[in-house]
């Protein structure tokens, strides 16, 4: 097991510890909406589901997730890099870009 | 195995000290590795489309074996009627504790039994793979959020006299038309509920700090841990109790919900983020998985039932829909259905007290207008119990019930490509299959 693989600056963290569904995965698409291409995005969160559906949701929306989602007990860190745009907002969504 | 990338906040280079304030330093040194099956199984989350046709599959045979169905709100509302009754309230009278036999107290029914063994198989699923902290809710506004939407979803799903289980996940095997119109109206009211908790008063403002913070990446351990021995401990001796108090079928039961439980936990089964996400994201693996679910249950439950089993059939009524609608608004206010709060509770997401607190009030207030405020004559018993195998015959039964599914999964399906439509990928980016 390799112990040090990379160094990665991320260039904004988000706290959603103590959020529960959908929030964790609406506050990040809308974190990086609001960043520059190429910026990277730290996330920390603590609901099991967003362990799964912030990567999917993240790599669906055209970002890249940065190695794997680091479990440190019950707390999740995800390093996205956004690489993604949304286009227009979906007709369901309100207006995600506030 | 191989070990994914893992990292932590780095505590050089220098310029990483004004990381985020209450982060924990490196991963404790106690971590196993994963070299046991048993172990290998709480190390990460299960795929839903195995998980929820495991999970179908064992509701068909729950059925085969108890004659009943894997549900729980019915059980919820008996909960409610024995507070009232330790309040010195006669209940006896009311018309719905007499349709859900309040008898006794939940230690004397089987179906206190069973949701017994679901919090006991998520808990011992929460610690087994170190998910369980007591989390507080990040605002103290979501625990309005959760006694409304847990008030909403009780009151509803009693209406249609089930939840996502018995009106849903295990009432459509039965061919009962009351839960095709509970479903329909569920996807309504979450439609309708996604775009509320999309509001500002919903979302709030997240911690949000600008400072760069420097992570490295490290080999990634096990997450699984001993602690899920202390649930199975707990489970094994109220099984052997009741065994030997005579009481086989309630340590059968409350095993068979333990197994439910684990798979709720480990699938991270959510009904609620099948229906909203639906609507919000376009994400749409839980739905599928869903709907593959109770295609597999569909199949051994109409064995079942030709071989003469009796099928637990509904009025296909305007409460049915209607409740639905409040079910689907309930649960997206809320933030998980009813067996979605269970295993969340024993994760130890305190939010969720008040999603169960809501959802036992609101079951109970359904009781009591039933008949005080004549909803069984205005929305439910007025209307047709209707069994598609009476009305159909088996196969046409099972044509309905399989065409009905497969409409939902190609609605699923369009869904997505809408959403997608949305969004601009670079070429380079791989669209990953969800894990």
């Amino acid at each position: 097991m390799t112990m040090i693989e990379e160094t990665v600056r991320a260039d904004a963290s988000i706290d959603l510890r103590g959020e529960v569904c959908p929030h964790p995965v609406m506050l990040t698409l809308e974190q990086l909406d609001r960043m520059q291409t190429g910026q990277v995005l730290l996330v920390v969160a603590d609901c099991p589901p967003a362990l799964r559906s912030i990567p999917f949701e993240v790599v669906r929306h055209g970002h890249r997730v940065i190695g794997e989602p680091i479990c440190d007990g019950p707390d999740i860190r995800i390093l996205i890099e956004k690489t993604g745009e949304r286009v227009a907002d979906f007709p369901c969504c309100c207006n995600a870009k506030g | 195995m191989t070990a994914p990338a893992r990292a932590s906040v780095a505590r050089e280079p220098k310029a990483a000290s004004a990381s985020l304030p209450a982060l924990a330093a490196d991963p404790s040194p106690q971590e196993h590795p994963v070299t046991h099956p048993i172990h290998a199984l709480f190390a990460r989350h299960w795929r839903p489309t195995p998980t929820l046709v495991a999970a179908g599959l064992l509701a068909a045979l729950y059925y085969g074996f108890t004659g009943g169905l894997w549900a729980v709100t019915g059980e919820f509302t008996r909960w409610g009627g024995n507070l009232l009754q330790l309040c010195g309230v006669d209940v006896g009278s009311w018309a719905y504790f007499k349709a859900v036999a309040l008898k006794g107290h939940p230690w004397d029914r089987p179906d206190g039994w069973m949701i017994a063994g679901m919090f006991l198989g998520a808990m011992t699923s929460a610690l087994a793979s170190r998910e369980f902290k007591f989390r507080a809710p990040a605002r103290h506004r979501r625990w309005v959020q959760g006694l409304i939407g847990g008030l909403l979803a009780g009151f509803g799903s009693r209406l249609a006299m089930g939840c996502n289980l018995a009106s849903f996940f295990t009432g459509l095997p039965q061919f009962s038309l009351h839960s095709w119109l509970f479903i329909v109206g569920t996807a309504f009211g979450a439609w309708i509920a996604s775009r509320l908790v999309m509001t500002a008063w919903f979302r709030g403002a997240p911690k949000l700090s600008e400072t760069p913070v420097y992570v490295v990446a490290q080999a990634a351990t096990s997450r699984a841990s001993f602690a899920g021995l202390f649930g199975v401990a707990v489970l094994l001796a109220l099984a052997m109790l009741n065994l030997y108090l005579g009481h086989a079928k309630f340590a059968g039961v409350m095993v068979a919900g333990a197994a439910f439980g684990v798979l709720l936990q480990r699938g991270q089964i959510c009904f609620t983020s099948a229906l909203r996400d639906l609507w919000l994201t376009g994400r749409t693996t839980m739905a599928k998985a869903i709907i593959l679910g109770m295609a597999a249950q569909t199949v051994i439950t109409a064995i079942l039932i030709a071989r003469g089993m009796t099928p637990i059939i509904h009025w296909a009524s305007p409460g049915a829909l209607f409740g639905g609608v409040m079910f689907g608004l309930g649960i997206v206010i809320a933030g998980g259905c009813e067996t979605g709060w269970m295993y969340r509770l024993m994760e130890g997401q305190t939010h969720f007290v008040a999603v169960a607190l809501g959802n036992v009030i609101g079951a109970t207030v359904l009781a009591y207008g039933w008949d005080h405020w004549g909803l069984a004559q205005t929305l439910a018993v007025a209307w047709p119990e209707i069994d598609l195998v009476k009305t159909l015959g088996m196969t046409g039964a099972l044509a309905a019930t399989f065409a009905f599914l497969a409409a939902c999964y190609a609605f699923v399906v369009f869904r997505e490509a809408r959403y997608l439509q949305t969004v601009r990928r670079p070429a380079v980016t791989p669209l990953t299959s969800e894990a």
